[in-house]
């Protein structure tokens, strides 16, 4: 959730990257990584396969005169790790939800979208969400508008490739920008909610893994 | 796919350019720069500037002008700055222009005509 650092005045957004197993969310946390030149952190990987998170911060853009912080997250793709997602799903501010663009995944992409849906409003979370297509560049990539019409998600939407960097740097920002967006409609950025101090210690890679391993 | 890269070099083709950054005024974020020189960060200031154009916008709303923003340029001893928002969007094109190499003119042309054609 939005929060201010009170040592050092930043707006901490935390953005969250959903989707089907291998549908290219560490891909893009790492392509992002290396555009914004941030390291990223993957706790407990096991065979390629994200177990708890990826993790990366970035200070970027400004916002009411304040530097934004924005800790980018991904979640497990699979199905077993599920409480996990649903955990760090509840922190976030706004999620982008990476659809693998290939005709034989539309089919699970669409079921774990529907899932998100079903997640958020259970939990009242009312948060921008963005699709980006990714691995456009596939033979069989169905295209954008069609994907969308099968995905029932008429949602901003940005195509990427991932390993190449295409589209992850926008897709990025663009959520960034919503997630503040409905910050000044919630009028959230006004109000002393920002400024509980309580509430501002957000954990870092280390407890965040551990607070997920009882999950 | 997108075409941001080619948008932005051919805003370092006008005449006088010395940096030019695509961003978003909601966020201050940068979505790629081009150019620049020692000293002068394109990231910084286009955040410092997207602050400028929300300023306006407010300004607007308050005296409830049923308009929409341009341009908005800045003029300093030897450079202009101009921004480029993009209708229907919160992205801008931040172009830092000589002022003996620039012509003002034809770089806001050569701008708005080339923000027709940006796509993310």
């Amino acid at each position: 959730m939005a929060q201010i650092d009170p040592e050092t005045g930043n707006l901490n957004l935390q953005v969250v990257y959903d989707g089907a197993p291998q549908s290219g969310k560490t891909s893009s946390v790492v392509s992002l990584g290396r555009i914004l030149e941030c390291p990223v952190v993957t706790p407990g990987e096991d065979r390629g396969r994200t177990v708890y998170f990826d993790w990366m911060d970035y200070v970027g853009g400004l916002c009411q005169g304040r530097p934004i912080q924005s800790r980018v997250l991904t979640v497990p793709g699979q199905e077993e790790w599920s409480s996990r997602r649903r955990l760090i799903l509840d922190s976030a501010d706004a999620v982008l939800f990476v659809v693998d663009s290939t005709e034989s995944r539309v089919a699970e992409s669409k079921r774990r979208f529907e899932r998100l849906c079903e997640d958020l409003q259970r939990r009242r979370r009312d948060i921008p969400v963005l699709l980006q297509l990714n691995k456009r560049d596939a033979p069989d990539a169905l295209p954008a508008e069609e994907l969308r019409a099968r995905l029932g998600a008429e949602l901003e939407c940005v195509e990427s490739v991932a390993p190449k960097g295409w589209g992850v740097r926008e897709a990025f920002v663009l959520l960034v920008s919503a997630a503040i967006r409905a910050l000044r409609n919630s009028e959230c950025l006004y109000s002393h909610a920002l400024f509980d101090t309580q509430e501002m210690q957000l954990p870092d890679p280390e407890k965040l893994r551990e607070l997920l391993e009882h999950a | 796919m997108g075409n941001i890269q080619s948008i932005l070099d051919q805003s370092m083709e006008i005449d006088g350019a010395i940096g030019v950054a695509l961003a978003d005024y909601d966020s201050g974020m940068c979505l790629g720069t081009v150019g620049g020189r020692q000293g002068f960060d394109l990231e910084v200031a286009a955040a410092g500037n997207s602050e400028v154009i929300r300023s306006k916008q407010k300004v607007m709303r308050s005296l409830a002008l049923d308009d929409s923003i341009q341009d908005i340029l800045i003029t300093l001893g030897k450079e202009y700055h101009l921004m480029f928002p993009q209708p229907g969007s919160s992205l801008f094109v931040y172009i830092c222009l000589s002022r003996q190499g620039g012509n003002l003119a034809l770089a806001r042309h050569k701008l708005t005509e080339l923000l027709k054609n940006l796509s993310i």
